[in-house]
């Protein structure tokens, strides 16, 4: 959920942001809808446990792009409607399951007034019940400055 | 259920103050294609967390498969008040190994951009050349040391220190590099193995004295005077 | 043509001439029922993309363009996986702007991880707005592996 507009003279080091979401096999649905012409691998990793299991994964997961959307949406929502993001990289360390309860945490990992702007860097994780960390990544944000 | 932080395998001891504290594995994006992380972003994140009572002195970078000589940190190292050191994660046929005191005769005899280096050749190598070398992230499945003593049954005779507490591994895994440890007397380091700011520090290894340059380093480890902790511990051993 | 590399595992083959080739994948527009159909999708409340007259950047993940560029033809694993994305964005995404796309395979290497041997593409694919300016950009990386069934 977006919070009200986050300003540059408000941000510390080691500030923490945190959101949670489950990937439910419906969200991944609506998902791979916006695109039907996008195809995906055919393997029926997105589709079904049985699909998954023929590739060597434990169950049905979220398509990457997906979790760059979710991740993204972190950002989004953490740096308010001023806000404007210059860049987002991720790293998919292990398959994000289906289904899978999700915390999404931000970290402020530097601050600093730039010749192009105030800018933020914030480390972004994806986090499941497991203790596992399968999204890893970094962002930088430009935020307003308050007046 | 494990944590994200794999503090499993860490001793219940009381640590003693004036410990050393250095994080030996680290990644950034000077040469790591899969870190986030820039020297820079690692040494402002070590001074936030100094702040709040951690006491972390020093990083060593152990960048992939790689080590440029020419590279020199000390400025920036100056400048933050934090020792940065420089090492190399490779990889062998036994899993990824951490190589402390790199120099010309060592990435003359290996090629490090080769994934199957001979893991007795390094272990040797390292210590003849006057460095020393660390089983990584120890527990881990195909790239830690313990599986393949497992199901390989691999020797142990060259190997002396394994990195038993490593940020990235879950508790399963850094418990499953305690038991390698203990069952075959191997010292036991601790690092981060961190490729994003936030990680770094994490996990950290305790050494006697100050440790400010590679030689020093080297002669640590061989000493066997150190022991993994987190970062959490140095907090506990300021308040002692 | 083909390029052998050895890993740990085995060795990979892949075709070394379309690194660094850039191929013209054609345009497409966002409208703006598209961004905000992604939106509810996505569930993004920021209410910057609230009229679906700016999109959210992210929305450039789940589009698809007209053909998928020169293929690095790696013979190596049974499986492929998105292994990384870095996008860069260098102006707003307008719906109803007209963008320009263009691709290419930018690096092949090989790597050991907890699972085995895996060999990654990385492809970069740049957005052109109709001034000429890159409007945005996107590196992603799939790996390939060996997998077996569980």
């Amino acid at each position: 959920m977006s919070e009200a507009q986050r300003y540059f003279q408000e941000v510390d080091l080691g500030d923490e942001y945190e959101e949670e979401m489950t990937p439910t096999t419906e969200l991944v649905r609506t998902f791979l809808g916006l695109n039907p012409a996008r195809g995906g691998p055919g393997d029926g990793r997105f589709d079904s446990d049985e699909g998954a299991r023929s590739i060597g994964l434990r169950a049905a997961i979220v398509p990457g792009s997906m979790s760059f959307s979710i991740i993204s949406r972190l950002v989004h929502d953490w740096m308010g409607p001023e806000g404007t993001v210059h860049s987002i990289d991720v790293s998919y360390r292990r398959p994000v399951q289906q289904n899978d309860h999700l915390k999404l945490l931000a970290l402020v990992t530097d601050a600093e007034e730039t010749p192009e702007g105030p800018r933020v860097k914030l480390d972004l994780y994806m986090e499941n019940d497991r203790g596992e960390r399968p999204l890893q990544g970094t962002a930088v944000v430009e935020l307003p400055q308050r007046a | 259920m494990p944590d994200a932080h794999g503090t499993a395998g860490t001793e219940r001891v009381r640590p003693i103050p004036q410990r050393y504290y250095l994080d030996l594995h680290s990644h950034s994006t000077d040469a790591s294609d899969d870190a986030g992380g820039t020297v820079e972003g690692y040494l402002k994140w070590i001074v936030a967390r100094r702040k709040k009572g951690f006491q972390i002195h020093g990083i060593v970078l152990t960048e992939h498969r790689q080590f440029d000589p020419d590279v020199d940190y000390s400025d920036i190292a100056r400048r933050y008040d934090v020792v940065v050191l420089r090492g190399a994660e490779v990889e062998t046929d036994v899993g990824h190994v951490l190589v402390y005191g790199i120099d010309e005769r060592f990435t003359k005899q290996f090629d490090l951009s080769n994934v199957a280096l001979p893991y007795a050749d390094i272990f040797q190598a390292a210590y003849d050349m006057g460095g020393f070398a660390v089983g990584a992230h120890a527990g881990r499945p195909r790239i830690g040391l313990a599986e393949h003593v497992d199901t390989r049954g691999v020797s142990l005779a060259p190997v002396r220190a394994i990195e038993q507490l490593n940020g990235g591994s879950n508790d399963d895994e850094n418990g499953r590099a305690l038991e390698l440890a203990e069952a075959h007397g191997l010292h036991r380091v601790g690092g981060s193995d961190a490729h994003f700011v936030s990680a770094i520090g994490r996990c950290l290894t305790a050494f006697a004295h100050p440790i400010t340059s590679v030689e020093a380093l080297v002669e640590a480890l061989h000493s066997g005077d150190y022991y993994p902790v987190t970062v959490e511990q140095t907090l506990e051993a300021e308040a002692e | 043509m083909t390029s052998d590399v050895e890993t740990q595992d085995a060795q990979f083959d892949y075709d070394k001439s379309v690194v660094g080739v850039n191929v013209d994948l054609g345009e497409f527009r966002l409208s703006p029922e598209q961004v905000m159909k992604y939106c509810e999708a996505m569930g993004e409340s920021n209410p910057l993309f609230a009229t679906g007259e700016i999109a959210p950047p992210g929305i450039l993940s789940s589009v698809s363009f007209p053909g998928s560029g020169l293929d690095a033809k790696v013979k190596f694993g049974n499986a492929t996986f998105m292994a990384g994305s870095r996008m860069e964005f260098f102006a707003p995404i307008k719906a109803n702007e007209t963008l320009h796309v263009r691709t290419k395979v930018k690096e092949v290497y090989g790597k050991t991880g907890r699972s085995g041997t895996m060999v990654f593409v990385v492809r970069r694919t740049e957005f052109v707005g109709d001034s000429g300016d890159v409007v945005a950009a996107i590196e992603q990386s799939q790996v390939h592996r060996e997998v077996e069934a569980s």
